[in-house]
């Protein structure tokens, strides 16, 4: 809300500087978000919260401005100079309110042989100075009032009205209504209108009707002046999707106490700038009163909840100086003036206090105690230490959106998105459903740092996606990693085998067995996703020849592998990159973080290299656990330490070298014992695989 | 036979150092001290010296020995290092090639910024929390005191799902869910990923995260609110912030105070950051509401609480000196890779 200073001055005395008086403001609870012009001539722009409509007029920041100040609050003159003229007000016009729910007070006046012309300069000027745009005379006085007091006015052409009456009442089925903007307009029937004799001639506390508008032709004036249900006003113009001064205000609150003053300071402008008569007497149905609401505060409570010791003549002094009637010690007896429709109970009285008191004034003190449970929970930590650990692997973390559209989803081979939670409100296509796979998102992390030209992409996501869940309200919402690679890690790789520096499977692969081993996992498997097999965690992404399932002891867990050909060339990637999705839930409820010491063996170790040559079906998983099976205790460990296919070896097969590290922990093995045991392995190996072991 | 040793002493003093390689010492060690050399010789014809005479030939003899001794070690080592050097020399690299290392991996500048706002609260004896980001409205809103129809809506323009489930748009949903499970005291944040139906440009996005913080005992006041922001602002920022709070309107806390700290960018003199007013706003707080806590059971005679929300990217941009908010999710790793 725009306040010229100079108009503000009309009704409080001012002695602090512009500056001055906005860090007032600011401090008092009144946002001052911008200062326009200089001194006298400035204009300070409030933004004023939603529960504080009484702030909505320049008297009303007097009013504030008067308590923070200490001043004197002058309201202006509401008095009228009424004139006989042909008749009173109620011999001329009637009011009835059929809805007083909706409208528990109207009253009107009526302005006789107005001359509707341009306004005087003062009055234009006051009006662009508080942001509206001068219309006519008796448009602008209505105007007027409502920034000078903050009651929206509305003045009818009084000759328009049918039956010289005023109905005011809810919307009836297939009314219409032509509003001044010149658009017609359904009531619903929940709207409350102001009608006549015979049709709605306004949208109450939103908008008037053009038939019944103030015009050059226009002698005589009806001048409504109301208080509306906030509400009902709100959600009639959140329905007609327009909002304006009149019911920007009365969804916040007008003073019911208001009406008919404001109604009389109106009516004593048009006459004054339209040289119209006043007719005798005003209308003033108010068939539902709004009672001041009385509260009561006691000291110490004031006290107990700002950690002050403000004494109680204190309180009752600054709650005087907010207009409230106050009486007694403790408790204080306080009757809340119905300007105010914020203070409902004893704590919002205690925010008056504080504010005025000032909360720079306040102490500042530790709150004693901890919660037994201070610092993160499993889960928490669990995330905590994924994210270390592909930190410490040399991965980049990101942050994806979890809005994703069916587009992005049927590109990275996900699905159409169908399944997905929709939003029923989106702002725009990009952002219409929220992800059932981090798979989008990720790979458009790749797309786009390749198009900005970085080639070389280690990165991870620690995030939610969300699944509908049967008949729940809610979805499950399953927190997941994903990781993806494309291009090298190395931050010079002069000097380098190439093919060891590019992302590959086997490089993501290492990644993820170095997580699941700190997760404590006992067997990790990977298993190839056979075709047909794909639903099961997005694979459909992936490369049917390079993607794996991976088994946590006996749980699926992660996918990972090759993006898939074709998603890579619809996200313009131009190499091979690599991906895995892993479930951290599925983690979270066995995973064990803390590893306990192993002793070291003190007796030396024998080295045995075995090299082989086998069919390529032959998985290098079932060598290796045919290994260690047939070695037993003796075998330590088993290291692969080449693979080979092409030149030399027969199509269909590879050769394979392990290095066998035996030991024992109680003992020093001799070389007999040793060899005897890689014989048997070497004959499992042969009997069991068909392999060829390469002697020598 | 003095004479005989002098001479030889002499003469080790002009062989031995002319040595030039280890090969050339092994010879001239054989030469003079091996079992046929002169030194040996002498050694045997000392049964020919008068008794007066032998302390005193047994004395020069031994120096001799270790003279010759003496001068073998110093040229093996004058050798032998001379050796090394040229060796070293033809394996000479060049040490201005680049290094060569696996890239250091990153947190997200969201994640840096989120960790020590949790760090802080952690040491201060708060636990974390977390809750949905698909929430009802009435975690959402009514449980907040903001019931249907209610101004403060205007501010919090949602993605509904249904009519009665949206995406949360702050993360004070967490506080109801938290105190519905159990009694005073309360000690927690709640940080996590937010909504708003808002266009995206410089300082907006429709996904932002916040941190909420709650806590509710016998006798928390105002002043608790100010100590406990003030340590977080100082933590945060540096020693020399100061906070202030001004007056505000949340429908959930009452009453409701906006915090700002003073500029650590411009000493208070006035910049762009503080649009030279010498204040950043950060943060929104209160005492929570009395309806709130009567919401989840709690008796508000009794107990009292303060509450507060902070906008990460917001705090991240401050800090950071980050000027568009859409950096932070287009992960461009020239931009990520700043952030360690
Ligand atoms: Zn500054």
């Amino acid at each position: 809300m725009r306040v010229p200073v100079n108009w503000l001055k009309e009704y409080v005395k001012i002695d602090e500087t512009v500056e001055e008086l906005a860090h007032l403001l600011n401090m008092g609870g009144l946002g001052v978000e911008e200062i326009r012009g200089e001194g006298d001539d400035a204009v300070l722009v409030l933004e004023v919260t939603s529960n504080r409509g009484d702030c909505l007029s320049i008297v009303g920041v007097a009013r504030e401005v008067a308590a923070l100040t200490g001043q004197e609050l002058k309201y202006p003159s509401c008095e009228v100079p009424e004139e006989w003229g042909p008749g009173s007000v109620t011999e001329r016009a009637s009011v009835e309110i059929l809805d007083p729910d909706l409208c528990p007070r109207y009253a009107a006046r009526l302005i006789t042989g107005v001359r509707v012309a341009e306004s005087p300069d003062w009055l234009k000027a006051r009006l662009e100075a508080g942001g509206l745009r001068p219309i006519n005379n008796i448009v602008d006085v209505t105007n007027y009032v409502l920034l000078e007091l903050g009651q929206p006015l509305h003045a009818f052409d009084f000759a328009t009205l049918q039956g010289e009456k005023i109905v005011v009442r809810r919307a009836r089925a297939g009314e219409t209504l032509i509003t001044i903007d010149g658009l017609e307009r359904d009531l619903a029937e929940e709207m409350l209108v102001i009608a006549d004799a015979e049709r709605p001639v306004a949208i109450a506390g939103v908008m008037g009707g053009l038939a019944t508008e103030v015009t050059d032709q226009t002698v005589d004036i009806l001048l409504e002046s109301a208080h509306f249900n906030p509400t009902s006003v709100r959600r009639t113009r959140t329905k007609i999707g327009m909002s304006t001064e009149a019911s920007y205000r009365f969804e916040r609150w007008v003073d019911p106490s208001g009406p008919v003053r404001t109604a009389n300071r109106a009516a004593q402008l048009m006459s004054e700038v339209s040289g119209g008569s006043v007719l005798p007497g005003v209308i003033d149905i108010y068939p539902k009163e709004i009672k001041p609401v009385k509260l009561f505060l006691r000291p110490s409570f004031v006290n107990d909840r700002l950690g002050t010791n403000i004494a109680s003549k204190d309180v009752q002094e600054m709650l005087r100086s907010l207009e409230f009637a106050v009486s007694g010690e403790d408790p204080i007896e306080c009757v809340v003036p119905t300007t105010r429709n914020d203070i409902l109970i004893e704590t919002d009285l205690v925010e008056e206090v504080a504010r005025l008191f000032g909360y720079d004034n306040i102490p500042t003190t530790i709150p004693s105690g901890v919660s037994h449970q201070a610092g993160e929970g499993p889960r928490k930590r669990l995330e905590r230490r994924a994210r270390e650990l592909m930190v410490r692997c040399g991965l980049q973390e990101v942050w994806t959106f979890s809005l994703t559209r069916p587009a992005a989803m049927e590109s990275a081979g996900v699905g159409n998105g169908a399944a997905a939670l929709q939003l029923r409100n989106p702002l725009t296509e990009d952002y219409t459903l929220l992800r059932t796979s981090m798979i989008p998102g990720i790979v458009e992390v790749l797309s786009n740092n390749a198009k900005v030209g970085n080639a070389d992409v280690h990165i991870f996501e620690i995030g939610k996606i969300y699944l509908p869940k049967g008949d729940d309200k809610l979805p499950e919402e399953r927190n997941m990693l994903a990781v993806a690679a494309m291009g090298s890690n190395w931050s010079g790789s002069w000097g380098l085998d190439r093919t060891t520096v590019q992302a590959d499977f086997y490089a993501l692969k290492g990644i993820l067995t170095h997580l699941l081993e700190d997760f404590g996992v006992k067997e990790i498997g990977y298993r190839p996703v056979a075709e047909g097999n794909e639903e099961r965690g997005s694979a459909k992404s992936l490369h049917p020849g390079r993607r794996a399932e991976v088994i946590a002891d006996g749980i699926p867990v992660a996918i990972l592998g090759e993006i898939h050909p074709m998603v890579a060339d619809t996200f313009d990637l131009a190499g091979r990159a690599y991906l895995a999705t892993l479930n951290l839930d599925a983690l979270s409820a066995t995973a064990c973080l803390t590893h306990r010491y192993q002793s070291l063996l003190r007796y030396p170790a024998i080295d045995r290299d075995i090299s082989m040559i086998l069919r390529v079906e032959v998985a290098a998983e079932i060598i290796g656990d045919l290994i260690r099976e047939t070695g037993g205790d003796l075998v330590e460990s088993v290291t692969l330490f080449d693979v080979y296919q092409g030149n030399n070896i027969e199509v269909g097969k590879r050769s394979l070298a392990y290095s066998l590290n035996f030991r024992s922990p109680d003992r020093t093995l001799t070389d007999e014992e040793v060899d005897g045991c890689l014989a048997h392995i070497k004959d499992a190996l042969r009997e069991k695989l068909g392999a060829a072991i390469r002697e020598g | 036979m003095t004479q005989k040793l002098l001479e030889l002493q002499a003469e080790a003093r002009d062989a031995v150092p002319a040595a030039n390689n280890s090969a050339d010492i092994e010879e001239l060690r054989r030469h003079f001290l091996g079992k046929k050399g002169p030194l040996t010789q002498i050694l045997r014809g000392m049964g020919n010296v008068t008794p007066e005479e032998r302390p005193i030939v047994g004395k020069i003899a031994n120096e001799t020995r270790e003279l010759i001794e003496q001068l073998l070690a110093e040229q093996t080592e004058r050798v032998s290092a001379r050796e090394s050097e040229s060796s070293f020399d033809a394996e000479r690299i060049d040490v201005t090639l680049p290094g060569r290392a696996l890239n250091v991996g990153n947190r997200h500048p969201l994640t840096i910024v989120l960790d020590e706002i949790c760090d802080i609260f952690t040491g201060l004896g708060f636990e974390i929390v977390e809750g949905p980001e698909v929430e009802t409205d009435w975690y959402n809103f009514v449980a907040l005191n903001i019931p249907p129809d209610h101004p403060a809506r205007d501010d919090h323009a949602s993605f509904y799902i249904t009519d009665d489930v949206l995406l949360r748009t702050e993360t004070s949903a967490v506080q109801i869910r938290t105190m519905e499970q159990r009694q005073p005291p309360v000690r927690i944040i709640a940080p996590g990923r937010v909504y708003r139906r808002d266009a995206v440009d410089r300082t907006h996005c429709h996904t932002f995260h916040q941190v909420e913080g709650l806590l509710v005992d016998e006798h928390v006041t105002f002043a608790d609110l100010k100590g406990t922001l003030d340590v977080f602002a100082k933590r945060m920022f540096g020693e020399r912030v100061r906070t202030t709070f001004r007056p505000h309107y949340f429908p959930f806390t009452e009453p409701s105070a906006e915090v700002d700290i003073s500029c650590f960018l411009c000493d208070q003199k006035g910049c762009g950051v503080c649009k030279g007013s010498g204040w950043i706003e950060v943060l929104g707080s209160g005492m929570v509401h009395p309806k709130v806590l009567e919401n989840v059971g709690y008796d508000s005679e009794k107990y009292s609480g303060f509450a507060f929300g902070m906008g990460v990217e917001r705090l991240a941009m401050l800090k950071f000196g980050i000027d568009d908010i859409r950096l932070f999710y287009e992960n461009d790793l020239r931009f990520l890779r700043q952030f360690r």
